[in-house]
């Protein structure tokens, strides 16, 4: 499912806000110890919001990025659709450096292939339902017809079909976010910008909301970079996270890497809380071995295991990957962390 | 401010008419514009500017009234964004109407022919409380002085001036004659309106600068102060009754020669403008009834002016 | 004293120095006014600059005169010709769609009282210059506001400029309009623009930065390009708060009728109030007022109805009923439908009534008048060294009176400021601004005091504005007048402020009473100011009192409306736990309610100064001393110079008053 071409990469991104962020960053680049220049910023009255990010996002996968408020999360995702422009670094989207690209370049890059999705909605409250999917197509020059058309397409995808003639205020906060994310996907776009899309709503609907999402990436199959600040949520939607603190990213890696082999006590600490057999699978554990019984899918979480484990099972054949197993064992000792840590 | 005494403009006017005879007869001239005539914000100058708009327009002209403030008007009548203006009262052009005149912009064309007043006047009752009165000399008795006395002007009695911007004789003559009186400026024709209004009503004492023809002193009763005899006899220390006279844009006379001259003839009693200024303001009868039925009873009065200027 | 803080020292100090001052002023003549030996010829220098200069713009003046007077004679000949029930139906529908029903009843009530009174024609040719000043602001006006919203760096200038054209009194600049436009409508709709301008600019700028910032990126991750996230994001996005700006443009707009009409040329309905102030006729100029009043409600109403809607489709009836209303005017006859001159005879009545309540109340209001001028104005005037006089109050200014006088200072002064330092001295300027008068004040002392008060407040800015604008009153001879302009409003702004709280505070607690105040409030602020001068002038004569009724009945509303509003917003939780706590309703209101409505008390203050400054010019027409009366005297020199001076130290004040009291209290 995700390949292994990069869509999206930066190196030694930094974003700066304060008096003159420039000063620091001459055109040769900097060199000191990204550190050492964060420490120097902060003393000088700037706050260093990204610092020295470096990733790649590879196509298909979903790559959340995770931190606190103020950790510089949603300043990261600005600069990587370039709704901010970083002091420093390079950022190149399909190969080429998005931070040169003029403003007209850019326009048309985000018209045809980014789509962003919004935590406090961003909907047009003048427009129906249908303007606000239809209005990336209308700032293209499409044609009222077809953009119509498409528009009533992504809301029917999303399952709001009935109330295309709602305005925003009229629809509750759940439907305003389909609205949002039904637009972010009009024009059918390569890489989808997702912030905090369900912080503002409830958690009921959240959850919901969340399983939409992940039928919509099964279908789709886009390349995302999602924002959030829940660990759980992370963890459910994430092919990879990349963990922030203070500008900085601390952490990139698989849930479970990042669950089961935290960087440092930070990560640690936040971590903690989360339920881990409710949050690894079996592909995350499973290690070389033969082994007989009914197999396991290996992205079924560990908690769909307990009855079996119950029943003094030792190992389980993963499914479709023959001489892979999983020990009881290994489970064992995430759960016992579990109730240690819980 | 230039100002000619009465028999220089009768003389002056007499002069014109023997100069302008029928001999000379003009043109109608732009008969299809309309001639601009300046409607004041007073009465009797609404009186004067609908009669001399009617007459001209007996004469084939069309005629509109252009709603002005004195002050403003001035430049209107320099530009020729009016055309004339009949009943400007000599004693209160401001700053303007001297410096257009003497650049050539506008054209005095004479006398309205009301006969004016101005002087200070009181209230009819106070000649009770004054005995005095009329007499000046009433207001140096003491007794007389008190009733005029206010916080404002202690000990002295209070004395209604004409509004600031208009310029202050009272001041000079009561100084001239150490009158113990203060004069306090009224800021405005209708403060003066006012308060003469209340002091008749309310019979507070008052006494005041005020000038005649106005329609107030036909719905209050008010006595005239026999004045002091002046000190010198310039405008600062005398009161002289003003000059109303009839002001044309300098292009007047160009582009309608008839009318310039029917302007130059028109003249008007201060009665009849009296008793129309009563008919309007007291009976409530519309500015344009009362100058339709005078046109229509006084065409010996205004058919010569026409004859003479167009036959 | 160990406890003084170094302002409460610094302060202290230049109460020593003041108190030195006034001392001396007694032996010193030239401590007392602005020497006259330091005079400047500033009017003629001024209008040698300006008098050429706007002659030379002469023909852009009158090309855009008559651009601006083609559309306004054929909006004009267009309301002429309608009969005016088709106005009348056509108007009511408009109410209809904007307002509903109770909106249509009270257009089709107020346009027949118009009719009725016989001002149809005047008022036609009021809202024909309406339809056209304020689409001209408005558009002006977004076009600033987009501008300031736009580019940061021109802001600040911006702000300052609209300060300055709200502040700065009309009739001060109407002579370099007059000399550019040339007489005509067009030289007042340029005033009535240039007046009504800055709400649009503000509700501008207000809208398009609270444009949510998600909605602009989303636009931007949409695709916008700049004209498009403008116009089709941020536009429409703020459009509520763009039509709340084109509301108070239309309320700012019919305000400045009167001015309008000063110069002339129109006959519209602020020519009918001057003509009837002119005339002192009280119906005439209540009724002309009443229309100006209605006619300004039903706009109010009618565009706040379009600002509340976010989007309609007009309904099915509009067309075929404005077609109606078409046909209707085509039919009917136009003027014959007007009603006769009995409206105008009833306003008449109104005036025999008012001489009778004037002739039965006269004593009463005479001791009203006397207690106030005697116990308020005289000392704030004269002092107690000029008050306290055989004529005056009845004790002549001896040296025990005077040795008193200063021992109670002096106790006055430590006893409080032993307790509060900051007590003590305010007492100490109290008791020496109350010895000399307001206006008799050392000018040094004036100098010092503001330079101080603004440097801390405001920094250098202020500063130099306040310091520039004494200097400036003083080098051209207007330091009386400004004086005099500074304690007419501070005596003015008293009592407003004590009577427009106290009712504030009442209407607060009481829906019934605030339901009362309200048309009151609206009327005393929309009606014409000059048509109360004619009763205040009757009752109270010419003078000082009479403008100072002028002005409190203006400057009341402000008061009356902040503290309500203040008080009434407070938060509800708050109240509730201290009501818990055991509150007397009378702790509720002083200790609890009052200081959380703290910020909404003070822009009270501040619009109730605003709104007596900017009666000045007006109350002029009672006859005042003031920096009013300069601007009056000026218009009618057409001395563009003098009133442009008048008017500057006029909004310079206002524009150090609102500084100073919107800045933290130091």
């Amino acid at each position: 499912m995700v390949s292994e071409s990069i869509m999206l990469s930066c190196r030694a991104l930094w974003k700066v806000f304060g008096p003159r962020p420039g000063y620091y960053f001459d055109t040769s680049g900097y060199r000191i110890d990204p550190e050492a220049l964060v420490t120097r910023l902060r003393q000088e009255g700037h706050i260093p919001a990204v610092a020295d990010a470096t990733f790649d996002v590879r196509k298909g996968e979903i790559f959340v990025i995770m931190g606190l408020s103020g950790s510089g999360k949603s300043t990261l995702v600005r600069c990587l659709s370039r709704l901010l422009d970083i002091e420093h670094g390079v950022l190149e989207f399909e190969g080429r450096d998005l931070s040169r690209v003029s403003g007209r370049e850019l326009t048309e890059i985000r018209r045809r292939k980014m789509g962003m999705v919004f935590q406090s909605f961003g909907l047009m409250p003048h427009l129906t339902a249908l303007e606000n999917v239809a209005l990336p197509l209308k700032l293209q020059g499409m044609a009222r017809a077809p953009r119509e058309a498409r528009a009533r397409k992504m809301l029917e995808l999303v399952e709001l079909a009935s109330r295309e003639d709602a305005l925003p205020a009229q629809l509750s906060g759940g439907q305003q976010q389909r609205v949002g994310i039904a637009r972010s996907l009009a024009p059918d776009p390569e890489l989808w910008f997702l912030d905090e899309p369900f912080s503002a709503l409830d958690p009921l609907i959240r959850r919901q909301m969340q399983d939409e999402f992940l039928r919509l990436q099964r279908q789709l199959k886009k390349t995302i970079i999602f924002i959030t600040h829940d660990i759980m949520e992370a963890c459910r939607l994430a092919d990879r996270i990349a963990l922030m603190q203070g500008g900085r990213i601390i952490q990139i890696g698989t849930p479970a890497d990042i669950l089961l082999k935290p960087a440092d006590d930070y990560v640690a600490s936040f971590t903690a809380e989360v339920a881990l057999s409710r949050a690894i699978r079996v592909r995350d554990l499973a290690q070389p071995g033969a082994a007989e019984g009914p197999p396991v899918a290996p992205e079924a979480l560990l908690e769909t295991l307990l009855a079996d484990l119950a029943s003094g099972r030792q190992r389980f054949p993963v499914q479709g990957q023959p001489g892979q197993v999983l020990e009881a064992d290994a489970v064992l000792a995430v759960l016992r962390r579990d109730a240690g840590g819980g | 401010m230039t100002k000619k005494s009465m028999n220089a403009a009768v003389s002056l006017l007499a002069l014109a008419a023997v100069t302008c005879g029928p001999a000379l007869a003009a043109g109608p001239g732009a008969v299809d514009e309309p001639i601009r005539l300046a409607m004041l914000e007073w009465t009797g100058a609404q009186i004067s500017a609908r009669i001399a708009g009617k007459v001209l327009e007996k004469a084939g002209y069309k005629v509109d009234y252009v709603t002005a403030g004195n002050y403003p008007h001035f430049q209107g009548l320099a530009d020729g964004d009016i055309a004339a203006s009949v009943e400007i009262w000599l004693n209160n052009v401001g700053d303007v109407y001297p410096k257009v005149l003497a650049e050539g912009k506008v054209e005095d064309i004479g006398s309205l022919g009301l006969t004016t007043n101005e002087g200070w006047i009181y209230p009819k009752f106070m000649e009770e409380i004054c005995p005095a009165l009329p007499s000046w000399e009433a207001l140096k008795d003491p007794d007389c002085v008190a009733l005029l006395a206010t916080p404002d002007t202690l000990p002295n009695g209070r004395f209604l001036d004409y509004p600031a911007d208009w310029g202050s004789r009272a001041a000079t003559i009561i100084a001239d004659n150490t009158l113990p009186l203060t004069a306090v400026p009224s800021g405005s024709e209708g403060a003066q309106i006012a308060e003469l209004r209340a002091a008749s009503a309310a019979k507070t004492p008052l006494v005041m600068m005020f000038w005649a023809p106005h329609f107030i002193l036909a719905e209050v009763e008010v006595g005239w102060v026999e004045m002091p005899p002046c000190k010198d006899q310039s405008n600062e220390h005398c009161i002289m009754p003003p000059d109303v006279n009839k002001v044309v844009w300098s292009g007047f006379s160009q582009k309608w020669p008839a009318a310039y001259e029917i302007l130059k003839a028109f003249r008007f009693s201060t009665e009849d403008q009296q008793q129309m200024m009563l008919a309007i303001d007291e009976k409530g009868q519309s500015l344009d009834a009362v100058t339709t039925e005078w046109v229509a009873a006084n065409e010996a009065t205004w058919r010569p002016w026409l004859d003479q200027a167009l036959n | 004293m160990a406890r003084f803080s170094r302002s409460e020292r610094l302060w202290a100090v230049l109460l020593a120095v003041s108190a030195l001052m006034v001392v001396l002023a007694h032996q010193m003549p030239v401590l007392r006014g602005f020497p006259t030996a330091l005079t400047l010829p500033l009017s003629e220098a001024l209008n040698a600059v300006i008098t050429p200069v706007f002659e030379a713009l002469r023909p852009i003046g009158r090309l855009l005169s008559t651009m601006i007077e083609a559309p306004l004679a054929a909006i004009r000949a267009g309301l002429a010709w309608a009969p005016w029930p088709a106005t009348v139906l056509g108007l009511a529908m408009l109410a209809l769609y904007a307002g509903g029903r109770r909106l249509a009843v009270f257009a089709l009530l107020a346009l027949g009282v118009v009719a009725l009174m016989g001002y149809w024609p005047k008022a036609m040719n009021t809202l024909a210059l309406v339809l056209i000043s304020v689409p001209l602001a408005v558009g002006i006006g977004f076009a600033l506001g987009a501008l300031g919203h736009l580019v940061p760096k021109a802001r600040a200038g911006l702000i300052f400029l609209l300060d300055v054209m709200q502040t700065w009194p009309a009739f001060g600049y109407l002579i370099p309009l007059l000399l550019m436009f040339g007489f005509g409508p067009a030289a007042g709709l340029a005033a009535s623009v240039i007046f009504s301008i800055p709400p649009m600019v503000r509700n501008t700028m207000l809208g398009l930065d609270e444009v949510p910032p998600a909605i602009v990126e989303s636009a931007l991750m949409a695709g916008a390009r700049p004209g498009q996230l403008f116009w089709q994001a941020k536009v429409p996005v703020a459009m509520p708060q763009l039509m709340v700006g084109v509301n108070q443009t239309t309320m700012a707009s019919l305000s400045m009728v009167i001015i309008i009409a000063i110069i002339g040329g129109f006959n519209d309905i602020g020519w009918e109030v001057l003509s009837a102030m002119r005339a002192a006729e009280l119906g005439r100029s209540l009724g002309a007022g009443l229309v100006i009043v209605l006619i300004a409600v039903l706009l109010d109403r009618i565009t706040r109805g379009f600002a509340g809607r976010r989007r309609g489709v007009a309904p099915r009836w509009l067309g075929p009923g404005l077609m109606a209303a078409l046909v209707l005017a085509l039919l009917l006859p136009g003027e014959a439908l007007l009603p006769d001159e009995e409206g105008q005879r009833w306003l008449r009545r109104l005036d025999a009534w008012l001489l009778g309540f004037v002739a039965w109340s006269a004593p009463v209001f005479a001791v009203l008048r006397n207690a106030i001028t005697y116990g308020v104005m005289l000392p704030m005037r004269l002092g107690f060294s000029g008050a306290a006089s055989p004529m005056v109050w009845g004790f002549a200014l001896s040296a025990p009176v005077t040795l008193t006088y200063i021992a109670v200072s002096l106790g006055g002064v430590v006893a409080l400021g032993c307790r509060a330092p900051w007590r003590g001295i305010g007492f100490g300027f109290a008791a020496l601004v109350f010895w000399t008068g307001l206006p008799g004040f050392p000018w040094p002392g004036v100098f010092l005091l503001m330079g101080f008060a603004t440097w801390r407040a405001g920094g250098a800015g202020l500063f130099a504005l306040a310091m520039g604008a004494l200097l400036l009153a003083g080098v051209s001879g207007l330091w009386q007048p400004m004086m005099q302009s500074i304690y007419l409003c501070a005596v003015a702004v008293l009592i407003s402020f004590a009577i427009g709280a106290t009712l504030g505070v009442i209407a607060a607690e009481s829906d019934r009473f605030s339901a009362l105040l309200r048309p009151v409030s609206d009327t005393l602020q929309t009606m014409p100011q000059f048509v109360f001068l004619i009763p205040a002038l009757m009752l109270f004569r010419v003078g000082e009192f009479t403008a100072l009724i002028a002005i409190v009945l203006y400057a009341v509303v402000p008061p009356i409306r902040y503290v309500e509003h203040g008080l009434r917003s407070a938060r509800a939780d708050l109240t509730e736990a201290a009501v818990q706590m055991g509150a007397t309703p009378w702790q509720l209101l002083w200790q609890v309610k009052l200081p959380l409505a703290r910020g909404s008390v003070r822009l009270g203050l501040n619009q109730t100064i605003m709104a007596a400054l900017s009666m000045l010019v007006i109350a002029a027409l009672v006859g005042t001393r003031e920096l009013g009366q300069q601007v009056y005297v000026a218009l009618s020199r057409a001395d563009a110079g003098a009133g442009l001076i008048a008017g500057a130290v006029i909004a310079a004040i206002a524009l150090v008053a609102d500084r100073l009291l919107r800045a933290p209290v130091a």
